[in-house]
């Protein structure tokens, strides 16, 4: 399993405008950790820097594996949007990123998995076809399907309605307990992230960094409706009311 | 009225509403030529039956199939060639600056200088003529293709590349599919100009194939064996549309619903 640490001494836009400084954590294997701050902290940047689609940085982001240094590890990005091909059919989908040798020995257990996350029967239609929920579940799948060590969500379940994200949140843990990568999942909502994380990392307003390192210690799978995720969420707020504005001072 | 409007759009909808029109000009043309009585304008009639001769005593199918084997060449070169060159311009800044000012001279070098310049280079040769069309039609092709290189989807390539895809399927499968609309439309005004520009050639330097053929009848001013000629081509190119490209463009439009 393998041990993620992320030291970004210095990142700078293109526009000279400085995102990210002096920002470092490091993620246990198999731990689930959640990114919260206000928008416009360079979240997004974080993450892309950390899947290695921009390399335009002062610092190091390194994988262990044990004592050993580890070239990056399998990784799996689920992106704002769903960003499924809209020409190839659910099932080429997820057969795209599987490893050729891998997609021989799982042409069976694709219908199977299909059903698990509830697309019984979907595997024949276009992305187009689909809900948006349901296009979800299918890059939900296609990031676990590769069974990765590090798992990148950037919002996932934005510009959903609450029962259906609720239900893709509960999906998420399900997948997570079985095969167990990392997982960062960035959002804005304190409440989201109560409900699904071990650990949540605040950052501040531009240029970024950790502003509180908060453990989760409540068992899974939860939802955002659980009276002690309420609880947690107002006990939070009430000791640090600028929290997600980025500045932490203790009322 | 509302009953003639409504078969108006039941026709519309049909199978009918290609042939239709077509039928239409037919018809007209028939009456002009019976109305005008001009040595310049023949009958339809007379155009396809004219048309049936050169088809049975096999003289048209020769030239066709000399025309049809220039096109297809040229095309198929043209093609490969400008999507390429395309690629390149659209997705490096380097190469687009580099090659800009010479797809610019290129795209407006008439197709007549091309034509002279090959033939004098390379002879009154096969090879020449096929060189000719296709320098003709690269730099379209190229230019349609830029703007497709241009559009792509930039989200899905960073699909591709944490997911790790092969070149080859992000190439394939992440990449060409939104080029489509970009290579139907340079296949289609493609095979249109290669067709005019290989007429040409085979006027100036070809002993056979349909051009040639018209320059003959330019000769004995037989407008009917130009028309003759013109229609068979024409045919071809409906054939080709509805049997080859309508159905491959259909097939990979099936997720846009």
């Amino acid at each position: 399993m393998t041990v993620l640490t992320v030291d970004v001494r210095n990142k700078t836009y293109a526009n000279d405008c400085c995102a990210i400084k002096a920002l470092a954590f490091t993620a246990q294997p198999g731990e689930f950790v959640a990114i919260v701050g206000p928008s416009g902290a360079g979240k997004s940047t974080l993450l892309n820097l950390i899947a290695g689609l921009d390399r335009d940085m002062q610092g190091s982001i390194a994988f262990h594996r044990g004592e050993q240094a580890q070239s990056a590890p399998r990784t799996s990005f689920m992106f704002q949007e769903p960003r499924l091909m809209p020409w190839l059919t659910v099932q080429q989908n997820l057969e795209l990123v599987q490893k050729a040798q891998a997609r021989k020995h799982l042409v069976v257990a694709l219908a199977d998995q299909l059903a698990q996350v509830g697309l019984a029967g979907c595997a024949d239609l276009f992305p187009g076809q689909l809900s948006g929920g349901m296009q979800r579940r299918v890059a939900l799948l296609r990031a676990f399907i590769i069974e990765p060590d590090l798992l990148l969500m950037d919002e996932p379940f934005q510009s959903l309605d609450a029962p259906t994200a609720d239900q893709l949140r509960v999906l998420l843990q399900e997948l997570w307990q079985r095969t167990r990568p990392t997982v960062l999942f960035v959002t804005h909502s304190l409440r989201e992230a109560i409900s699904v994380a071990d650990r949540i990392l605040f950052l501040s307003g531009q240029p970024s960094r950790v502003i509180l390192d908060l453990p989760i210690d409540l068992p899974h799978p939860r939802t955002i409706e659980d009276e002690s995720v309420q609880r947690l969420h107002e006990s939070v707020l009430g000791r640090h009311p600028q929290l997600l504005a980025g500045q932490i001072t203790p009322a | 009225m509302q009953t003639v409007l409504k078969f108006g759009s039941n026709l519309a909808q049909g199978r009918w509403a290609r042939v239709l029109p077509v039928v239409l000009l037919l018809c007209a043309w028939q009456l002009l030529s019976l109305v005008l009585q001009s040595k310049t304008l023949p009958a339809p009639s007379a155009v396809l039956s004219t048309l049936w001769q050169e088809l049975s005593d096999g003289e048209l199918l020769f030239h066709l199939g000399m025309t049809l084997t220039r096109v297809a060449i040229s095309f198929a070169a043209a093609m490969l060639i400008g999507v390429a060159l395309g690629i390149l311009m659209g997705s490096s800044n380097t190469w687009d600056r580099l090659l800009d000012a010479l797809l610019i001279l290129a795209l407006n070098i008439p197709a007549l200088v091309t034509i002279i310049l090959c033939y004098i280079w390379f002879g009154l040769t096969e090879t020449a003529a096929v060189i000719a069309v296709t320098v003709n039609k690269i730099p379209m092709v190229a230019i349609s293709l830029r703007e497709g290189a241009r559009a792509v989807d930039k989200k899905l390539l960073q699909v591709a590349q944490v997911y790790r895809l092969s070149r080859r399927d992000t190439f394939f499968k992440v990449y060409l599919p939104q080029l489509m609309p970009y290579l139907f439309g340079s296949a289609r005004n493609g095979l249109s100009i290669i067709w005019k520009i290989v007429l040409v050639v085979e006027l100036l330097g070809r002993s056979n194939g349909v051009g040639f053929q018209i320059g003959n009848y330019f000769h004995f001013f037989d407008i009917t064996g130009i028309l003759a000629y013109s229609l068979a081509f024409a045919l071809v190119v409906f054939c080709f549309e509805a049997v080859l490209l309508r159905p491959l463009e259909n097939h990979l439009n099936r997720w846009r619903t």
